[in-house]
């Protein structure tokens, strides 16, 4: 699917700011936005989203909002995260392609014309890759473990899922209905339903204001977050076959130990190790049944939601077919 | 009192009068006055969940003095159902929502009223000067110290029976079982801003001392449910893996024991209970583990389309 961006009138990009107290990058971050939109042949707008800053982000952003006509403002009621503050833009978003990127001067919109050059090819999503990165080793050796992890899990290889600077097709990203920390894993959620991916190397700036939201204590919720997506690529539409490989391991158990029951029994061992290997046996039966019943719950909701998983399918499906045939 | 057109009002006041029927219609009448003084479009909405004819009789006599409406449910109602009731015959911008019984003194509830303004969503009295018994207030200290550490908020008193919300609040909340009580706390982890002032405590009706064992274990269901909700209720699997991960890990370490034990002490795995503890908590985390998984599958499928964010503004 290529796209052409006209030169009309039409709105053709947004681009969605998430901003958590960066009162001192805000207007260096919307002046070198203009600086590169000036080239832009197309209509666009810029979307500040204010994610419950306890500085003078806001009042920044109304300072600037005075002056730059197709800037708009969101201010949040408190501090949500960055998915959220980033849902907040697209679902206020009205251009055709959306291009995120962080607050704080560290990545650079001269490369939006890049991405959109790859969007222009055809892709749905282009992620940014941070390829000469600017930050702390501390930073920078668990992000790379993490977009292996991620990768080799999920099977959509990139080089850095953390990077904000990215660029959708609108109507791939509102599919989505992102919730909870999602963000970095939008690239990984929108392979689930079709979506082409690419990945550009992109400018990196170190930090020059304010300090890093990111810490240690990530890392685990990042691995419960790529198990929660790998179920949800793999098996959101067929959950009883994701519960029941889950179940595989006790089932294998209860195998085990109710032959060595039957063993124990036949060769003649204390009696009280047959009932014990039996025992052993049921319990991990139990554990088994269970998450296969855990399963079937999933497939009733599932069967019973409005899933519209194949929103996306649908708008990337092609029809070929008879010239005239109906 | 005049009857006001109650179209658009500026203050409803919501009374949840429960059972209560005593000493209760001096009670509604200065409500009424205290919200008539503030706005000339002040309305009075009085639940019960009391279906004796009496008590109806009682309040009924009352409607026709006043804008008044009676909403009456069956005694199985809980407050959140007598709450929402009450607020569905709202037209109020902003709603004073007050308990069965006076428990500050008039100038209080006249105070909470006024500290409404543009900055300000909810507005919750904690009670100062206390005359209820000693063991009455260390229970309800105890407990909102429990409710601060586990939701990350402070709130003085959050039992306090009075409290004061802009409408939108209570139209973005969705009240539920028994989460009626701790409205000022969901409201602040949605984002509004709440404001605790103090209120000279007038008095308790109700149960003094100790209470039943039922009261005790339904707020300890109430904590784990509001901690559940505002850290996990998007993510289920980071709650359920993290309990899973301790009890399989646990289970993992203690089969290990078994076979140290077996290598370097030579005793039998077969003749030891260790493994049926080791195997019973495995299987714990594992039914741990499928019911988080099974929690982000009803998340992805239902929950979906409803936003995390509020917004405040926006330009």
């Amino acid at each position: 699917m290529s796209y052409k961006p006209s030169a009309n009138k039409t709105l053709y990009l947004s681009i969605v700011v998430p901003l958590y107290n960066e009162e001192e990058s805000v207007e260096k971050l919307v002046s070198r936005i203009i600086d590169v939109g000036a080239n832009f042949k197309f209509v666009y707008e810029i979307i500040l989203v204010d994610d419950g800053s306890t500085d003078n982000t806001w009042q920044s952003i109304e300072k600037l909002k005075s002056s730059t006509p197709n800037l708009r403002g969101i201010k949040l009621r408190r501090n949500y995260g960055q998915t959220n503050a980033m849902v907040a833009g697209f679902d206020h978003a009205a251009g055709e392609i959306i291009v995120t990127l962080d607050g704080d001067l560290q990545n650079d919109p001269s490369d939006i014309p890049m991405l959109l050059q790859k969007i222009e090819e055809g892709y749905d999503i282009v992620s940014g890759w941070r390829k000469d990165r600017k930050d702390h080793f501390s930073r920078v050796l668990p992000s790379k473990i993490a977009n292996w992890i991620i990768s080799f899990t999920i099977g959509v290889k990139l080089h850095d899922y953390g990077c904000s600077l990215k660029a959708y097709r609108t109507e791939c990203i509102k599919s989505l209905k992102a919730y909870g920390d999602m963000h970095r894993f939008f690239p990984a959620l929108a392979s689930m339903t079709g979506a082409r991916i690419a990945e550009v190397p992109v400018k990196h700036y170190p930090r020059k204001f304010g300090v890093s939201k990111y810490g240690f204590d990530r890392i685990f919720k990042v691995i419960s977050d790529i198990f929660m997506i790998k179920l949800l690529i793999r098996f959101v539409s067929k959950p009883l076959k994701g519960f029941f490989l889950f179940s595989v391991p006790f089932l294998a158990m209860a195998g085990f130990f109710s032959t060595l029951g039957v063993v124990a029994y036949l060769l003649n061992w204390t009696e009280g190790k047959s009932f014990f290997f039996m025992l052993l046996s049921i319990m991990a039966m139990i554990a088994g049944v269970h998450v296969i019943f855990m399963g079937i719950i999933g497939e009733l909701v599932v069967g019973n939601s409005d899933l519209k998983q194949t929103r996306m399918i649908e708008k990337t499906k092609k029809v070929i077919q008879k010239r005239g045939a109906r | 009192m005049n009857q006001v057109d109650c179209d658009k009002c500026q203050i409803s006041v919501i009374v949840l009068l429960g059972r209560h029927i005593s000493e209760s219609e001096g009670y509604l009448r200065n409500l009424f006055e205290i919200a008539a003084d503030q706005t000339e479009r002040a309305e009075l909405v009085v639940v019960m969940n009391n279906d004796g004819k009496n008590a109806k009789r009682y309040v009924e006599a009352f409607i026709d003095e006043t804008a008044m409406k009676l909403v009456i449910l069956d005694k199985k109602a809980s407050a959140s159902d007598c709450f929402r009731a009450g607020f569905e015959e709202t037209s109020g911008e902003n709603i004073l929502v007050c308990g069965a019984y006076q428990q500050l003194t008039l100038e209080s509830y006249r105070n909470i009223i006024q500290q409404m303004n543009d900055d300000v969503d909810v507005v919750v009295p904690y009670r100062e000067e206390r005359v209820d018994s000693g063991i009455n207030q260390f229970q309800s200290n105890l407990f909102n110290r429990l409710l601060n550490a586990i939701t990350s908020l402070s709130f003085k008193d959050i039992s306090c029976n009075v409290k004061f919300f802009r409408r939108v609040v209570l139209e973005d909340i969705s009240v539920y079982g028994n989460m009626f009580r701790y409205l000022p706390i969901i409201a602040g982890k949605y984002g509004f801003k709440t404001l605790e002032i103090p209120c000279k405590h007038l008095g308790e009706q109700g149960k003094k001392g100790i209470y039943d064992l039922q009261t005790y274990v339904a707020r300890l269901v109430d904590l784990f449910t509001l901690f559940f909700n505002i850290h996990y209720a998007r993510k289920p699997l980071r709650f359920f893996s993290t309990v899973g991960a301790i009890l399989f890990i646990s289970g993992i370490m203690v089969v290990s024991l078994a076979f140290l034990e077996k290598i370097f002490m030579g005793h039998s795995i077969g003749d030891s209970s260790i493994l049926i503890i080791a195997m019973l908590l495995m299987v714990a985390g594992a039914q741990s583990g499928s019911t988080g998984l099974l929690g982000e599958v009803i998340i992805f499928s239902f929950g979906r389309a409803k936003t995390d964010y509020r917004i405040e503004k926006i330009i």
